[in-house]
């Protein structure tokens, strides 16, 4: 086998954009596209082996040993894609534990069966050594994150980038359960599981056909002070309005970022909308107008058209919205629907507001 | 040679046109008739009336209120310490108003307190930066009262300050990623937050604390001279410094838990009023300062809307902007800065 010339049979993956898989004589070949590293960096290639192949040696394809036995998840979405293979007694350690939704994560933590690690920023290196995981699952958002990734690296400990919140369709993002499931040995599993997701989330699509014209409108999120941070139009949630028969306020906008609006801009443009969703921990109106009186001029306000994510959260913050809501989007859009066409009040994570 | 009557009516007319101009200029175009209309009309656009009184009017009071607020305190200090470079963060009153807004905003993580949900919340915040401040201060008091060495506390200032720095980055370190940029934006100051209510009562403290300022004119100028010349003209100088500390502080207090800290027109706009008016008098300078303050403030305000556009600049970017050019300028043409 040469280093860095890796045979590849087939690849590809349906809606993720930032990750692909494909098969090679030596194994699984997984390559990420790391979007926060530096140009140079950006792409990092994986081989699994069920043999680790000591005569191997690159600098740019990370040769690791599946299935892994021992991992540390530094992110909730992780946790809910290992549920999905029903491989979390892998898990060893989690980053943020009380930000962990997942009722058998929280049980091991609270007999210290899984430790409670810092985020990657704050690794304790020696700590994190004496754990001996077979991987790390880590996630970027700075080009540093890479140098964090390489001192690990160099203690005998792999390092793979899981990067599903780059992803801004929300299938591409429970596609990344594949990615996953992949250095469990469990790709198969996954990859039934996530076809009858997509199965699922195209049929709720499907009974949503409404014009443009005649769909509710809909903004997301509340300020802080006159900075009012309103995810693009090309964004993951704004798609997810999009499947479920709304019209996204910043629907023509053409960026999949986060947009840094002024208060008064959003008011002009927002106050006259029928649903205002994701306004944080707040379950009630009093406190929405007390955290701003200006809350109470949206017409949202007064229709009492305001839903958030609140359902599945627990009092520390967990919330299985970034769990299951990450890996099943269609139960994520089958909320929306509820919302927007049916108004109906059952809901898996969304609460209306009280 | 322009009289100090004039200048103030010059400085009275750009306050008015650019008040006029912040309640004009925004994200959204309002035209004239509109703004007149939603004043003194019964027939207006609700949406249009609401943008102008709950949101730019509030803005407006803030801007002008902590402009006049920040520059105050900054003269009072440069006054008390006769340091031209003294300002409202020289004694750590700004750093413990940010300390205390710390404890609200990243203590949840640290502790365990379960505040989280009142981080971005109006009133935690503005009684965290007051007990910040008022603790920082009553240490700087009981200090004051035993050291009579200005430089001496001016040095403690700085220590504290860096103290309460450091116990932020504590803060911020273990503190969720969303707190912590919750907190940066905190730290850039901001004019946009406060509801019409709350600017009134931003107003009436300031205003509360002015009337002390004006009461206190002419201890003020006997301090310019000197500690002993002021001993010698009766005034007590201890309980003097102390009331001026006090007023200072309950100042820069007021505006950071309101605004955030403000960087800059604390330092600055004292300097300019005294190179406008050409005069060291504070019957003259404490009005020059107030309305020079506020105008800068409006402006930087105007500026940082970058009207027309849906996005806005931090404010405390604007106003270093402008006042550190302000400084140079007066470095370079005076060759000195005197106070």
């Amino acid at each position: 086998m040469s280093s860095d010339k890796l045979e590849i049979a087939a690849q590809g993956t349906l809606y993720a954009k930032n990750f692909s898989i494909a098969n090679n004589s030596d194994g699984l070949v997984i390559e990420t596209n790391n979007l926060w590293a530096t140009k140079q960096n950006r792409v990092e290639r994986y081989l699994l082996t069920n043999k680790i192949n000591t005569e191997f040696n690159s600098l740019y394809v990370h040769q690791i040993k599946i299935p892994v036995e021992r991992v540390v998840c530094m992110s909730a979405s992780q946790v809910a894609q290992i549920a999905e293979i029903d491989n979390l007694d892998k898990i060893i350690a989690v980053s943020g534990a009380k930000y962990i939704y997942n009722s058998f994560v929280e049980n091991k933590v609270n007999k210290n069966e899984i430790v409670d690690i810092p985020s990657a920023q704050n690794f304790n290196i020696e700590e994190l050594a004496s754990l001996q995981p077979d991987i790390i699952f880590m996630y970027g958002v700075q080009a540093g994150d890479l140098a964090i990734a390489q001192k690990i690296r160099q203690l005998g400990i792999p390092v793979v980038f899981n990067n599903d919140y780059l992803e801004s369709s929300p299938l591409g993002r429970a596609e990344w359960t594949l990615f996953t499931a992949s250095f469990f040995g469990k790709y198969e599993k996954a990859k039934i599981s996530f076809d009858s997701i997509v199965d699922a989330h195209q049929s709720i699509k499907k009974t949503v056909d409404i014009n443009i014209n005649n769909r509710p409108s809909v903004f997301l999120n509340i300020p802080f002070k006159d900075i009012w941070y309103m995810p693009g139009g090309e964004s993951y949630f704004a798609q997810l309005i999009r499947d479920a028969g709304g019209k996204y306020v910043f629907t023509d906008n053409r960026s999949a970022k986060s947009l840094t609006l002024d208060f008064e801009y959003v008011f002009n443009v927002c106050n006259q909308s029928d649903y205002w969703l994701n306004i944080g921990t707040v379950t009630e109106f009093n406190q929405l107008s007390e955290l701003d009186e200006r809350m109470i001029n949206f017409k949202a306000f007064q229709t009492k058209n305001i839903y958030s994510p609140v359902n599945r959260m627990r009092s520390s913050g967990a919330n299985d919205f970034w769990e299951t809501g990450v890996t099943k989007p269609h139960l994520l859009l089958q909320d929306l629907v509820n919302i927007f066409i049916q108004k109906k009040g059952e809901f898996t994570f969304y609460q209306v507001l009280q | 040679m322009i009289s100090n009557s004039v200048k103030f009516i010059i400085l009275f007319v750009i306050l008015f046109i650019f008040g006029f101009l912040s309640l004009k200029l925004g994200s959204v175009d309002i035209s004239l008739t509109q703004v007149f209309s939603a004043f003194f009309s019964d027939f207006y656009d609700k949406s249009v009336a609401i943008i102008l009184f709950e949101i730019r009017l509030p803005r407006l009071i803030s801007a002008l209120f902590a402009g006049a607020a920040i520059s105050i305190s900054g003269l009072l200090m440069q006054t008390t310490f006769q340091n031209p470079l003294a300002g409202p963060y020289v004694l750590g009153i700004s750093s413990g108003a940010g300390l205390g807004v710390a404890f609200v905003m990243l203590g949840a993580e640290f502790f365990g307190l379960g505040i989280m949900s009142l981080n971005s919340a109006m009133l935690p915040i503005i009684i965290g930066a007051l007990i910040g401040s008022a603790f920082v201060l009553s240490i700087v008091l009981m200090v004051a009262k035993k050291v009579k060495s200005l430089t001496t506390l001016l040095i403690l200032g700085i220590l504290f300050s860096g103290a309460a720095s450091s116990i932020v980055n504590i803060l911020q370190y273990f503190a969720e990623a969303s707190n912590v940029k919750t907190y940066a934006i905190w730290s850039m100051g901001n004019l946009g937050g406060i509801s019409l209510n709350q600017s009134f009562m931003f107003a009436i403290l300031i205003t509360f604390a002015l009337i002390f300022v004006f009461a206190g004119l002419r201890n003020f100028d006997a301090f310019m001279l000197g500690e002993i010349q002021a001993q010698s003209l009766g005034i007590h100088v201890v309980r003097t410094r102390l009331f001026i500390l006090v007023l200072a502080g309950f100042l820069a207090a007021i505006v950071t838990a309101f605004i955030g800290p403000i960087a800059f027109i604390g330092i600055a706009v004292p300097h300019i009023a005294r190179t406008f008016f050409s005069s060291f008098s504070h019957r003259i300078i404490v009005p020059a300062t107030i309305l020079i303050g506020a105008n800068i403030m409006i402006i930087s305000d105007i500026i940082s809307r970058i009207p027309g556009s849906i996005y806005i600049i931090p404010i405390n970017s604007i106003t270093s902007l402008i006042g550190i050019p302000i400084v140079v300028w007066l470095l370079i043409s005076k060759k000195q800065i005197n106070f």
